[in-house]
């Protein structure tokens, strides 16, 4: 177990040095310069020279291979440099946003797979009854719709016309001044609906998902042969079938560890929340260039990370992927 | 619980919920204060302002992004400058009626035919954090504004400046290279405090995340991405603005604006023309909600690359301009919410010559001078040609414009009436900008200028300004307007600089370099709680510090914790 875990340790190195040369240069070689931003909606005032002593002192003049050289070192050290936008530590801007996404996907996830795997089971037990087909219509639906609009729609029932929840944002103005448990309410109003547009889409995949798995199991002969020695059906369902059909939901776990800190622009952007997704293409628009490695190489990092954590976990509870691993 | 005394510390802001209703209107105080055409829409008849105005109350407002740095001369995206205005002041400023004013300065002066500036400071005025304003603060201001290590976007105006002496710690004079008559409105540039900047670096300081100023309003917090607010500054030189508190939240959409805006999270925006002419007639925006009509400072026109042999030919930029039903375009595209231009320069601006008439939609005499060109449609396929090339063209335009799609897609519309054939690209900002303007890779562009105050529009006009990423791309020449832009710039006489520019107005059209289209005018939402909002040329903003709340309408008052 452990020299597997070194050897896949070791293989990351090239992929994430692979990862931070693709994503660098990319991002260079794409059009446009960070001293556009600095130009708005043309403002004539912004002289050419004034660009030309920009571009100078943000060592944009210089060859590629200087620049990536100069950032890579500093990589290593891990200083992701200052924001060319507005010179503040890329680690403090991104620092500041990542509570927040990450409270938002996290308090999401639990919602889908609080929802998601009861759904998908009961859809699964009951095939092709009532609830079978009221679940993939209402599933189906959720998943097709575009979450802007759901998002716009929702706001405007519970914000505007009902005036239950807060439209936008994440505070409310006066929230520095409110107790404890007032901030908490606070929070709880404002993430209300962001967290559960976000959620919709994703529990409507993963119900499905556990529901064709849970399909496939239930027809396996071990299935039968435990319904053959009369076990109740509870233990049928959940020790012998559930516990199986949840395995591939390890590897979707896993998968979503990057997603958890990679916010959504289009989500941040309509509920007004501070989160990583808003900095991220704030950033790509201004041609920021630090603040987009950065977080183009942390998303790419945890996502390795992510897989990596996968595959250990499959280890961990299916010993048959653990000795093969040992056999190699 | 009201007290104007010590308000910066420990204040709850709680809305006031006993006072909401809206009155009617006891007391009417007219809007209607000067000639001006710009006034408000909808509610004016509600308005009751009482005679005297009252202290207290917050107001709300909303930016698209959050500003990127508070260091004034490092700021250029329109949050910054906003936060900024509030802030900091410049030596000189705008009054309503566009013209210029004192502002730290309390008078200056203008010598040997405008080569020297001297600028005679206000002396009673203090930073916010209590240390006094000097001339100091003007050099400081001034060495960083041309530092080469500093990367300012504003350097231009100030490169032009010989040498700027310090007489006494209220006196400042400034001598130019050579007479530079747009250089004094460059004064209107935001002053920076000396004794916290000196031995900071601009690009990194901390001062930007709290700025001090001499402005109206101070630095109080900042949450990230959220929100940002300001209070009143009560030692402020000009007297105390009425409004107790300024918060700017981050609102990204305008879709979800304007749902804050209907449940009063929020209490001013910017509209678009839909918005303003068909989504804000309900009862509750009619009762809670003011709206303006006011000037813009900008225009949108269609550009040719002037170098291009299909449109070298004055006739074919006559024709195409005869070709495009202006009038339509803005009632379609903008709602009727803009105005005609013919020229260079804002409508509003006394540089603009009202009497060019520019040219009116005639697709018939479109069709007669193309084809006095030698573009003629010899193959029938229902597109000019001459010498066996088609008439066509692309049109390169950014994206998230709606309104320049918008406008971009007619004008496809009736060329392809006047048989010829447009393509329409849409690109990315910054892609645009670099790869396709700067490079001179284009043969038409749908763009805008977003223009200063002061006339002078050299850098988009002068045949010397068509270096890569310099701002005469179109790559216009003209050696009479060449030389009446640098004779405008030498002279302080409004009357010859209006001469000047009223001719170049007429050369830019009788040459039809673009098709000029319009300005649109600029859509503001405002709670109809404030009062003393007066629009003139110079929009709304300008008496800011003066907006007040009737005591019985206020909805945020302040509380002892």
């Amino acid at each position: 177990m452990f020299s597997y875990l070194l050897k896949r340790l070791f293989g990351l190195i090239p992929l994430l040095i692979g990862i931070s040369l693709m994503s660098f240069f990319v991002i260079h070689l794409s059009p446009g310069s960070p001293t556009d931003a600095a130009l708005g909606d043309l403002n004539p005032k912004v002289s050419y020279e004034a660009r030309q002593k920009m571009e100078k002192l943000y060592d944009l003049d210089k060859p590629l291979w200087v620049q990536y050289k100069k950032w890579f070192t500093r990589i290593l050290r891990f200083d992701f440099g200052t924001s060319l936008a507005d010179g503040r530590p890329v680690i403090d801007k991104f620092l500041e946003t990542i509570p927040v996404t990450l409270a938002v996907n996290g308090l999401s996830l639990l919602l889908i797979l609080l929802f998601g795997i009861p759904a998908g089971v009961i859809a699964a037990v009951k095939k092709g009854a009532l609830f079978d087909k009221m679940s993939a219509v209402v599933m189906f639906a959720a998943f097709a719709l575009p979450a802007f609009w759901l998002a716009l729609v929702l706001m405007d029932l519970f914000g505007v016309k009902l005036g239950w929840l807060p439209v936008s944002g994440l505070t409310s103005l006066d929230f520095e001044y409110f107790s404890g448990p007032q901030k908490i309410a606070d929070l709880a109003r404002h993430l209300a609906l962001p967290v559960a547009v976000s959620a919709l889409a994703s529990l409507a995949g993963i119900s499905r998902y556990i529901r064709n798995q849970m399909n496939d199991v239930l027809e396996k002969p071990y299935i039968l042969a435990a319904r053959s020695r009369n076990l109740p059906e509870r233990v049928v369902l959940y020790k012998h079938g559930l516990k199986n059909a949840l395995l591939p939901v390890i590897s979707i776990l896993g998968l979503s560890v990057p997603g958890l800190i990679g916010g959504s622009v289009i989500f941040e952007s309509i509920f007004a929340i501070p989160g990583t997704g808003r900095l991220f293409f704030l950033s790509v628009m201004s041609r920021d260039y630090p603040v987009i490695m950065a977080m183009l190489v942390t998303t790419a990092f945890l996502t390795i990370i992510g897989s990596l954590l996968a595959d250990l976990g499959y280890a961990c509870v299916d010993p048959r992927i653990r000795y093969a691993a040992e056999e190699k | 619980m009201r007290s104007r005394a010590n308000q910066r510390n420990n204040k709850l802001f709680l809305p006031n919920q006993g006072h909401l209703s809206v009155s009617g209107g006891l007391f009417v105080c007219s809007l209607v204060s000067a000639v001006f055409l710009f006034l408000a829409g909808a509610g004016v008849a509600q308005d009751s302002c009482s005679s005297v105005p009252a202290a207290g109350d917050t107001i709300v407002t909303a930016v698209l992004s959050e500003p990127r740095v508070l260091v004034p001369i490092l700021a250029s995206d329109s949050a910054s400058a906003e936060i900024c205005g509030l802030i900091f002041n410049g030596l000189l400023k705008y009054d309503k009626d566009l013209e210029l004013t004192g502002d730290l300065a309390e008078r200056w002066e203008i010598k040997d035919s405008g080569l020297r500036i001297i600028f005679h400071l206000r002396k009673n005025v203090r930073w916010h954090d209590g240390e006094p304003f000097t001339a100091r603060d003007v050099e400081f201001t001034y060495k960083k504004l041309t530092d080469p290590s500093v990367a300012t976007p504003y350097s231009g105006d100030f490169l032009k400046v010989r040498s700027l002496r310090v007489l006494d710690p209220y006196t400042v004079e400034i001598v130019y290279h050579e007479v530079f008559s747009p250089g004094l409105a460059s004064w209107t540039m935001w002053i920076m405090p000396r004794h916290l900047l000196e031995n900071e670096d601009l690009h990194t300081t901390s001062f930007s995340l709290n700025p001090v100023g001499t402005g109206p309003y101070r630095w109080k917090a900042w949450k990230r991405q959220e929100k940002i607010e300001l209070t009143a500054n009560q030692d402020y030189f000009e007297g105390a603005p009425y409004l107790q508190r300024f918060y700017a939240r981050v609102i990204p959409e305008s879709s979800t604006a304007f749902l804050e805006l209907q449940t009063r999270g929020i209490d001013a925006a910017a509209l678009t023309p839909l918005q303003f002419t068909k989504q804000t007639h309900s009862d509750f925006f009619k009762t809670n909600y003011r709206t303006f009509e006011l000037p813009g400072f900008g225009y949108t026109y269609l550009g040719y690359n002037l170098e291009n042999p299909k449109f070298r030919d004055k006739r074919v930029r006559q024709a195409l301009e005869l070709a495009v039903n202006k009038e339509e375009i803005m009632r379609v595209v903008l709602l009727g919410k803009a105005e005609k231009t013919t020229g260079p320069f804002l409508p509003q601006s006394w540089a603009y010559d009202t009497t060019v008439e520019g040219e009116r939609y005639d697709p018939g005499k479109a069709k007669e001078l193309l084809a006095r060109a030698g573009w003629q449609d010899s193959d029938a396929d229902g597109i000019l040609d001459k010498n066996g090339e088609a008439f066509e063209f692309e049109i390169l335009t950014n994206q998230g414009n709606e309104q320049r799609i918008k406008t971009a897609e007619m004008i496809q519309k009736y060329l392809k009436d006047a048989g010829i054939r447009v393509k329409i690209k849409v690109l990315e900002w910054s892609a645009l900008l670099t790869e396709f303007i700067q490079k001179g890779r284009f043969e038409a562009v749908l763009l805008g200028w977003a223009l200063g105050r002061d006339p002078d529009c050299y850098d988009i006009w002068h045949s010397s300004k068509t270096r890569p990423g310099e701002f005469n791309f179109l790559r216009y020449s003209n050696p009479r307007v060449d030389q009446l832009l640098d004779e405008a710039r030498k002279t302080f006489s409004v009357e010859e600089r209006r001469e000047k520019y009223h001719e170049i107005h007429r050369r830019i059209s009788g040459d039809h370099a673009v098709i000029f289209l319009y300005a649109s005018h600029a859509l503001e939402i405002i709670s109809s709680r404030f009062c003393g909002i007066r629009p003139a040329a110079n929009g709304i903003a300008y008496n800011f510090i003066r907006w007040w709340v009737p005591l019985e309408k206020q909805r945020y008052k302040t509380i002892e914790r």
